[in-house]
């Protein structure tokens, strides 16, 4: 992974050292809240319902075992003893004192670790692909790509203060698994006729209460022109994106308001302008990077898989975790493990500190002590070898991390919610786990297959609850928490924004509505077709009929 | 009976907090039990003490919320100064202890 | 009088006036007008007269392109801390234009957003009512390295040189 050199570990020591003179300010009253909030923002600190928040990158969702045990003394050292990951490569310390923040950054510096610009009005932090350098259908490794953008976009003078926050993703896949498609830019690595990469560009997509699939900007970006456009994106957005309401700001409302040619328009005329600028990348910085990202030393694959293949033939629950949480990896003789979050009884996404520690150890000894983030949620790890594979099952079983509902519907993506969100106008955890403890039967799950559900707490829409196949949104109505249902989102290839099937429910009948949802599939479903694909051959009519019979 | 308390967050440490008023003395407690209680007419002088708490940088955000006092327990109306007061509502071990209603 | 804070060798010693657009202004008087009056008087000042324009954010700094004859200094509004656009106006002015003249923050000039404003090209800074001198100095060393390139970088570097340029212009 990449590795912090003199340069990067002195920005950010200065980095952490102006926070702490800001917060000093700020608790001698110096600074006021209105003129502190933008500074805490930028380092990842809000003021939430309970207490203060710190959100802390995961920079495409790569984490090193020490940095995971860091997060864990972290945990309990400052906070009460876990963290949640969140939906966007980020994982949330929920109750840290401000007075003890700028002490928490410096021991996240010292394992390469930074909240900068996790939050605030300025480009956030660039998220991947999950799979990136081991997933078998990858064009090109995309973590390179994003760190040559996060170390651009790292306290970008010109773009501190953009008219909103500003999200990127990169996949280098065949197939999304970073929702390209919902960020303000979205970028996809491809090759060209020649072989040559570059990459295509998406912008304006997003979520929110006005919820947009990206529109192809670019087809194809030279690789050495990156930076470059996306400078002429960022400058034009800066100054044209809307200021004046808040729920105009985003990217996506100027794309809408200037209609993509006009917008790409002036794009292109910024961009003339920049291209041969400094920013335009030579091939060597291209591969200074990406010898950050080797690929590990991998060992031969074992021949004898027996023990692999004899627990497949004879326990079920290791057969079923085996063909659902572990994916093929283009190394042969090893394989992908998802470790899922999702437990029942659990909040979504909370790890407490020992079982950080814990998924540390087991990724050194099962990997190269390496753990991925995904933005459902979840973590992986990347380099199993398969002969391994049973004897790393016994020790997530133990730890309650094998969980294999790996993309099925009680793998459920829930922001915090107003359990814990300032802006949340209703709960999300709370729906989650009883749509979860409703869902128990694994059987039954694994026959429902493929469908994702996604539980966001207001309009904000942090769960991307408006791209689930079942999204579901609470809000408010007279002091009441009531939930509306979507059905037909999706956030990968085929992306789409959920259509509401009717009002809003209260609470507590959320998880027969979300059963009668799945009876109308099971009944509509031909062979053995995804909820996604029967809801788009017969209509929300079925679903209709049962939730508000 | 329905009445008032003001809450806040505390400025270094950000936890919830309650005005408990002692003659000319403020005081901000975790505790909304010893919340002092507002009604119409004294609601606006409590404000002034807030104000005045958050430029001598104790407090951030205050505001007035409605509670319900019933054998002397105060319980806010809200669902939201329910959780602000007692803690969040997941199930499950890392959920932290519900503040104390001591 | 605002406090004043110049960086890069400008000298901010001038006593402009900030001149309303019906504003009468003696021919000999440093004067600062707004984007809209400096184009309607045809956008050139006359030789020996300080003249500076101002510019809003929402003003387009490409209609000065030729129209800093005579400029000696542009004024950029911050209208609240929150304010982005002036930052991308003063780097147009600086990379496209190449204006060379005093580019001044004016409004919400708070002390941590100096460093930013002075990697865009700003050099002379009315920090806001409040604002501590000392603070706003030391703020604007916070950093003495940055990843974006600096202004005036050369093309032959590589990224990694550039990266690690150091300070903006």
């Amino acid at each position: 992974m990449y590795r912090y050199d003199e340069f990067d570990h002195r920005l950010l020591s200065q980095r952490i050292g102006q926070f702490r003179d800001q917060v000093a300010r700020r608790l001698s009253g110096q600074l006021d809240e209105d003129a502190f909030r933008p500074l805490r923002l930028r380092n990842g600190v809000y003021l939430q319902l309970n207490a203060y928040m710190l959100r802390v990158n995961i920079p495409y969702g790569l984490l090193s075992s020490r940095q995971l045990r860091r997060l864990a003394d972290i945990a309990e050292r400052y906070d009460r003893g876990y963290g949640h990951f969140s939906t966007r490569q980020n994982i949330q310390f929920n109750w840290p004192r401000l007075v003890d923040i700028p002490d928490m950054l410096a021991e996240l510096a010292e394992v390469e670790m930074h909240a900068m610009q996790s939050s605030g009005n300025c480009i956030r932090n660039i998220t991947a692909d999950h799979l990136a350098g081991i997933a078998a259908d990858e064009v090109a490794d995309p973590r390179p790509y994003c760190e040559i953008i996060r170390q651009w976009s790292t306290l970008h003078p010109e773009f501190s203060f953009l008219p909103r926050k500003f999200k990127i993703a990169v996949s280098g896949a065949a197939r999304d698994r970073a929702a390209v498609h919902v960020h303000d830019i979205g970028i996809r690595i491809r090759r060209n006729e020649a072989g040559e990469i570059g990459f295509h560009i998406l912008v304006g997509g997003g979520l929110g209460r006005t919820p947009v699939i990206g529109k192809t900007l670019r087809e194809f970006l030279p690789e050495a022109d990156l930076l470059s456009y996306l400078e002429a994106v960022l400058r034009v957005y800066n100054r044209y994106g809307r200021r004046d309401n808040k729920y105009k700001a985003r990217i996506k409302i100027l794309v809408n308001d200037l209609g993509i040619g006009a917008f790409a328009a002036l794009v292109e005329e910024e961009w003339q302008r920049l291209r041969h600028s400094a920013l335009r990348l030579g091939p060597a910085d291209i591969e200074r990077m990406k010898a950050h990202f080797p690929r590990p030393d991998y060992l031969p694959p074992v021949n004898d898989t027996s023990e692999y293949e004899a627990l497949r033939r004879d326990d079920p629950a290791f057969d079923r975790w085996a063909e659902n949480a572990v994916f093929s990896h283009r190394q042969p003789g090893y394989g992908i493990v998802m470790v899922s979050l999702k437990r029942s009884g659990r909040p979504t996404g909370d790890m407490r500190a020992d079982e950080m520690r814990a998924l540390a150890r087991l990724a050194e000894e099962y990997g190269f002590g390496e753990i991925r983030v995904t933005h459902r949620q979840n973590l992986v790890l990347p380099d199993v070898p398969l002969h391994r594979l049973p004897s790393l099952w016994r020790e997530l079983t133990a730890l309650d991390l094998a969980m294999p509902n790996h993309g099925l519907l009680s793998d459920i993506i829930a922001c915090p919610g107003m359990d814990y969100c300032a802006l949340a106008t209703a709960r999300s955890i709370p729906v989650a786990q009883a749509i979860a403890e409703r869902f128990d039967d694994l059987d039954y799950l694994h026959d429902i297959g493929d469908l994702s559900l996604n539980i966001s707490g207001c309009i904000n829409s942090c769960a991307h609850h408006n791209v689930a196949n079942i999204g579901i949104l609470g809000v408010d109505k007279r002091g009441q928490e009531v939930y509306q249902i979507t059905l037909g989102g999706s956030s990968g290839d085929d992306a789409a924004i959920g259509k509401r099937i009717g009002p809003a429910l209260p609470a507590e009948d959320v998880p027969a509505a979300i059963e009668g949802i799945v009876e109308a599939f099971l009944a509509e479903r031909e062979g053995d077709e995804r909820f996604i694909d029967t809801y788009r051959r017969v209509g929300d009519q079925p679903f209709k009929e049962r939730v508000y019979a | 009976m329905t009445a008032s308390v003001i809450t806040a967050s505390s400025l270094a440490l950000g936890h919830v907090v309650y005005l408990r008023q002692e003659g000319e003395c403020c005081r901000w407690l975790s505790d909304i039990q010893a919340a002092t209680l507002f009604g119409d007419n004294d609601l606006e002088a409590a404000m002034v003490s807030a104000a005045a708490a958050v430029a001598a940088n104790e407090i951030v955000d205050p505001y007035a919320i409605a509670v319900d006092v019933r054998g002397g327990r105060i319980e806010p109306l809200s669902l939201r100064e329910r959780i602000r007061a007692h803690g969040p509502t997941v199930a499950g071990d890392s959920a932290p202890a519900p503040r104390s209603a001591a | 009088m605002p406090e004043i804070v110049a960086i890069n060798g400008a000298k901010p010693g001038t006593d402009w006036l900030f001149a309303e657009d019906d504003e009468v202004v003696a021919p000999d008087r440093p004067a600062v007008f707004s984007l809209s009056r400096w184009l309607e008087a045809g956008g050139r000042g006359d030789a020996g007269l300080l003249r500076g324009v101002r510019l809003d954010p929402a003003d387009d700094p490409a209609l000065l392109t030729g129209r800093l004859d005579g400029v000696a200094m542009v004024a950029l509004h911050f209208p609240d801390l929150n304010e982005g656009r002036p930052y991308s106006q003063a780097r147009f002015l600086r990379a496209e234009l190449g204006f060379g003249g005093e580019i001044r923050a004016r409004g919400a000039v708070l002390a941590d957003q100096l460093l930013f404003m002075a990697r865009c090209g700003f050099d002379v800074f009315e920090l806001a009512p409040g604002v501590d001198r000392q603070v706003a100095l030391s703020a604007l060393s916070a950093f003495d390295i940055a990843y974006q390139p600096a202004l005036a970088a050369g093309n032959g570097d590589t990224l990694y040189n550039r990266l690690r340029a150091g300070r903006g212009a």
